[in-house]
């Protein structure tokens, strides 16, 4: 099982990197600003959320055969 | 397709996190640092933006409860007391709360038996802060259990195929 493969981390840290901008966006439109806890946060949870689509995505392709 | 539909959930989530109200609650510990004893305490708090209520939960030893009056359009809050049974260096626990925020004691006084009336200075204003996860702290622990339990899980089922 292996358990980081860098192409497939970098695909997954675009497409949610991507959808917490829009998020962001969204947010900075709605609100009028957007608070420093709020980017820090982002910024800290992006990358772990797409290491965990990674991993599923990862696992998924390895069942797939079976 | 249900895989696809909980990340954007997920991120849809992470994202929408900073539009939650910006109301603020805090507690203050104010020392009567006067040279009298006080029959009176008068706050006057920033950010409220005419939203504000406060509660007394703790006074100097000799002190029955506090009777608390609150402006709201001009952001500021009294606490009298029968009379002047907060001593020198006694304590006053407030909590102050908005619906805006950040909320915060701009000034102050304290008024004796005398009616003569000593302003606090910022520093005899503490805040108690009790330490709490913000929304930002579940999020983040939330994903690492779940990469942790799709590790765990993994690992078991090629254990079992193996």
């Amino acid at each position: 099982m292996n358990l980081f493969r860098p192409a497939l981390f970098a695909k997954a840290l675009a497409v949610i990197g991507s959808i917490a901008v829009v998020g962001c966006a969204v947010a900075l439109r709605v609100q009028g600003n957007l608070a420093t806890r709020d980017i820090v946060g982002t910024v800290i949870s992006v990358p772990m959320l797409a290491y965990l689509v990674h991993l599923w995505i990862a696992l998924g392709n390895e069942e797939a055969p079976r | 397709m249900f895989k696809k539909c909980l990340i954007v959930a997920v991120a849809v989530a992470i994202a929408s996190a900073s539009t939650v109200n910006a109301a603020d609650s805090k507690a203050y510990r104010v020392a009567n640092n006067s040279a009298a004893a006080a029959k009176q305490l008068d706050l006057t708090f920033a950010g409220t933006g005419g939203s504000l209520l406060m509660i007394v939960y703790g006074q100097d030893n000799p002190c029955p409860d506090g009777t608390v009056s609150v402006n709201q359009p001009g952001g500021n809050a009294t606490v009298t007391y029968p009379d002047d049974c907060v001593r020198v260096k006694g304590l006053v626990l407030i909590k102050a709360s908005t619906n805006n925020g950040p909320i915060s004691i701009s000034s102050g006084f304290w008024t004796d038996a005398l009616n003569n009336q000593s302003p606090i200075l910022l520093t005899d204003a503490v805040q108690i802060t009790v330490p709490t996860v913000s929304q930002w702290g579940l999020i983040v622990m939330t994903i690492a259990l779940l990469i942790a339990a799709t590790i765990i899980f993994a690992r078991r089922k090629s254990v079992v195929t193996a």
